[in-house]
């Protein structure tokens, strides 16, 4: 079980001089701004539980995973993993054993190794017997298509292997709990696909927790049951992922393109309340339809359409997470100004500045 | 038509001059680094003339040698140079093969650039420090020697050492397009021009076969040569064959460069870079 | 701790396996320490070279100490030199992170997947030149003071290290400490030189201050002095100590507040 209790972690930026005497006066200066990247954030993921952890960029997502996998140490509040705290240096080895990490824009590969040799050394880093690991070595090779590649350097690998490979890494001494950080950037769509199937099949094979941040909403879609969503340090939602989607809806944005403009009531008749939205653009040559993808079926709308109306051009577009944060984040605004209360977003980066003597 | 082109150079320089003086605050904590050795080297040599029964050694007093010293490592400073380390980052992250099509003389925009630098460099390091060394070596320590047109000549000096220091570094910079170890390459090389060149101990202490050699090399003109004309050490005569010797070396520097640098660029063409 | 002994010959052929391909770069290395070495010891000589002594030192002994400070100095090069790493690059960029995640001492981790055996170069050289200056130092060479001297260059190790690692760590603070470690680390070829005759002030701060005087250049002066260098070996025990202690502790409070990147 992971447990976070109002945790917080504040980042020092220097406030920077100009010229030569500037940079001497940064060294020995304590003027500095407080960024809160994380700010008073609490939940608890049992085992088991897939969690995605979302928010914009900036938003104190991958400062919460690095200070659950030992990276980083909070500056207040506290982070169990089964009731040890992974930045203590007493502790820390017992719940590193515990856990894996991947993150999408760092590799822990040797690069001019073949990958079997940095499994052998993490063999022994993890302490896994020799037995376990030929047969789960063997059994991730099998899952994550490593075959071909098991014998070549890692650097002549493709992002796409790579990223398996790493995740093979992680997965080797079995760990209770993986956190992925944005292990799907960079990737295209078919290879994308591929490696979020892949985590799926070792999260149902082995029963591991989840802790994934991500861009990509359909990466949660696939992987997790719960989301917790976070903007600038504070969490802003958490509950089920079907949670999420019944309060802002399943929806789809279908925008054609006609020649000429059309009347699109017939529309709303033969859907009704399925059909939310519709807006023209472009002097009505270009029209958005937005549906409840509960009621109504993309494929449905589009058959209508195709059939009654002389569609040049089809867009579908589905709700992204960045709609869902920006919803989240206007529902949240408005509740507290309902209460009266007037919060600036930009509190969070309050300046702060101290002169202490030496 | 040649005006049109010298401009175009000329970016290069003003690009140079730019680029150092956006990067002044990181070349004024080297530079105290090198103040450091020098004191370091000063203290050294104030343990030797203690030792020694001599009051001058190798054609220096105690003072003058200080000012070896002092202003052997202000020219270091002054006449640095990127030229090499400028060429082998462009073949190993692969830029080489767009630099060759730009209609712009490869060689001519290294110069130009570290000639930009040199200005600025001169004005930020070389005239400030050089003046107040000269005037605590005077006034403080009894520094005598030193007259104004051998100072007013330690700038055209200053210039050759720079010109040598630049066409070297081309030369040494085509075997980026050979090995992938420069940082060895760079290393050596400047111990090595270091040591030839005077900044690490002066040439006359070296035995009078090495010196008669060295004479015939580019390699006092880096460093022995500006700094000693400065102290007045130098006859007219001395002076006049030592730029003269510069000259021929700069020309033969660039021709041998020029010529290495066109079998470097088939290899480019050949490989693709 | 035995883990980490267990562990070490692996990361060892592993650094050394992942440098194969970069064989000729590696050998160029090892020349150019040699070169750089060798022009250090022939500008001693051309410096010395121009009085008959130095109070106690001629230029045959100020060579062997020459040779005698290359050793530690090598050994400490070929295992921990990714310190250097540490000073100028690793924290600015996150590098720390993978280091982490894993139930290992990340120090160690750092510092043992890399094994530069191109310092050897170094090594040799020293060697070489204590071996050839030795017998005209006249030095009385007995068991004692060649277990004392062999004891002095294996402390220097952990004394080289401490310094080295003291410094890096300060990157925690200021992100790019490649400077202040250059700087200091700088300070060591300076013990090859009669540090007790350049002032008073200098010779303190050898000694006490950045001691480099104290664990490379005293050593050898109690050898030419007659002096017993026991005091020695119990003075490079103490600045190796103390040095460990100080920077182990710079590390343990600096990693507590290194901060990755991308923020």
């Amino acid at each position: 079980m992971i447990e976070l209790k109002n945790v917080e972690k504040h980042f020092k930026k220097p406030i920077r001089g100009k010229g030569v005497w500037g940079m001497v006066k940064t060294l020995f200066s304590r003027k500095y701004t407080l960024v809160k990247a994380v700010d008073g954030v609490s939940f608890t993921v049992g085992d088991g539980e897939a969690v995605g952890y979302i928010g914009a960029n900036g938003a104190g997502k991958s400062t919460t995973i690095k200070m659950m996998s030992g990276i980083l140490t909070p500056t207040s509040g506290e982070i169990l993993i089964d009731g040890k705290h992974p930045y203590k240096s007493k502790e820390r080895n017992a719940v590193l054993k515990t856990i894996g990490v991947v993150f999408g824009q760092k590799t822990q590969l040797w690069y001019d190794l073949p990958l079997t040799e940095t499994y052998e050394l993490l063999r022994y880093v993890y302490d896994v017997p020799e037995a376990e690991y030929k047969k789960r070595i063997a059994e991730l090779i099998e899952l994550l298509d490593m075959k071909p590649f098991m014998d070549a350097p890692v650097r002549t690998l493709s992002l796409g292997q790579r990223m398996r490979a790493d995740l093979a890494a992680a997965m080797l001494h079995n760990p209770k709990t993986l956190f992925l950080d944005e292990p799907t950037i960079g990737l295209d769509v078919l290879v994308k696909r591929k490696l979020v199937e892949a985590i799926n099949t070792l999260k149902t094979e082995y029963g591991t927790t989840l802790i994934l941040t991500t861009h990509a909403m359909s990466d949660i879609e696939l992987l997790c049951n719960r989301v917790i969503v976070l903007d600038a340090g504070k969490i802003l939602f958490d509950g089920a992922l079907d949670e999420v989607k019944h309060m802002f809806g399943d929806k789809r944005d279908i925008t054609i393109s006609t020649k000429v403009a059309s009347d699109y009531s017939g529309v709303k008749e033969k859907f009704g309340e399925a059909v939310t939205r519709i807006a023209a653009e472009d002097d009505g040559l270009k029209t958005t339809f937005t549906i409840d993808a509960q009621k109504l079926h993309t494929s449905e709308l589009l058959n209508y359409l195709f059939a009654v109306y002389p569609v040049e051009d089809v867009k579908v577009a589905e709700t992204g997470i960045e709609q869902v944060v920006e919803k989240l984040y206007q529902n949240n605004k408005a509740d507290i100004d309902g209460i009266g209360t007037d919060e600036n977003r930009d509190d969070d980066t309050e300046e702060k500045s101290e002169e202490t003597a030496k | 038509m040649r005006a049109a082109r010298l401009k175009k150079y000329l970016i290069f320089s003003k690009s140079g001059i730019q680029t150092t003086i956006a990067y002044r605050g990181q070349i004024a904590l080297w530079f105290l680094g090198g103040i450091i050795n020098a004191v370091l080297m000063g203290l050294l040599w104030w343990a030797i003339y203690k030792f020694s029964p001599e009051p001058v050694i190798g054609g220096f007093s105690f003072q003058q040698m200080l000012m070896y010293v002092f202003l052997s490592s202000i020219v270091g400073e002054v006449t640095y140079a990127e030229t090499m380390g400028t060429i082998s980052d462009d073949v190993r992250y692969g830029l080489i093969g767009m630099r060759l099509m730009k209609p712009v003389n490869y060689r001519a925009q290294l110069a130009f650039t570290s000639f930009g630098s040199f200005v600025a460099r001169l004005f930020i390091i070389g005239v400030p420090m050089t003046l107040v060394g000269t005037l605590v070596m005077v006034f403080g320590f009894g520094l005598d020697g030193i007259l104004w047109y051998n100072v007013l000549l330690f700038v055209p000096a200053c210039i050759f050492s720079l010109l040598t220091v630049d066409a070297i570094q081309f030369l040494f910079g085509q075997l980026a397009f050979r090995t992938h170890a420069m940082f060895g390459v760079h290393s050596m090389s400047s111990v090595i021009i270091g040591f030839l060149s005077g900044a690490m101990v002066p040439l006359t202490l070296f035995p009078t076969w090495v010196q008669t050699a060295l004479l015939y090399t580019p390699f006092p003109t880096m460093t022995s040569f500006p700094v000693r004309l400065f102290l007045g050490q130098l006859g007219y005569a001395d002076i006049l064959i030592q730029f003269g010797i510069s000259a021929l070396w700069l020309i033969a520097l660039n021709v041998i460069g020029l010529l290495m640098y066109k079998t470097s660029v088939r290899k480019v063409v050949v490989f693709g870079g | 701790m035995l883990k980490e002994l267990k562990l070490y010959p692996k990361y060892v052929s592993m650094s050394l396996r992942s440098g194969l391909s970069y064989k000729a770069d590696s050998i160029i290395m090892m020349l150019s320490f040699a070169v750089t070495e060798a022009v250090s010891l022939a500008t001693i000589y051309l410096i010395v070279g121009s009085v008959p002594t130095l109070g106690v030192w001629t230029f045959q002994t100020l060579a062997f100490l020459f040779g005698f400070v290359l050793i530690p100095k090598a050994l400490d090069h070929i295992f921990t030199d990714n310190l250097w790493i540490l000073a100028y690059w690793a924290v600015r960029h996150g590098e720390l992170d993978i280091y982490m995640t894993r139930p290992l001492n990340p120090l160690y981790q750092f510092v043992a997947g890399t094994f530069k055996w191109d310092g050897i170069g170094e090594f040799i050289v020293g060697i070489v030149v204590m071996s050839v200056f030795a017998p005209m130092t006249g030095i009385v060479w007995t068991a004692s003071g060649i277990i004392g001297l062999i004891l002095c260059a294996f402390l220097g190790i952990f004394c080289f290290t401490g310094i080295k690692l003291l410094f890096a760590s300060l990157a925690f603070w200021v992100k790019n400490a490649g400077i202040f470690l250059n700087t200091v680390y700088n300070f060591a070829n300076y013990a090859k030189y009669p540090v007790r005759y350049m002032g008073k002030a200098f010779a303190s701060i050898m000694f006490f201050v950045i001691p480099f005087g104290l664990f490379l250049y005293y050593p050898v002066e109690c050898l030419i002095t007659g002096e017993s260098i026991w005091w020695a070996v119990l003075y490079s025990s103490i600045a190796a100590l103390v040095l460990m202690t100080l920077s182990l502790f710079m590390w343990h409070s600096g990693i507590k507040r290194y901060e990755s990147a991308g923020n």
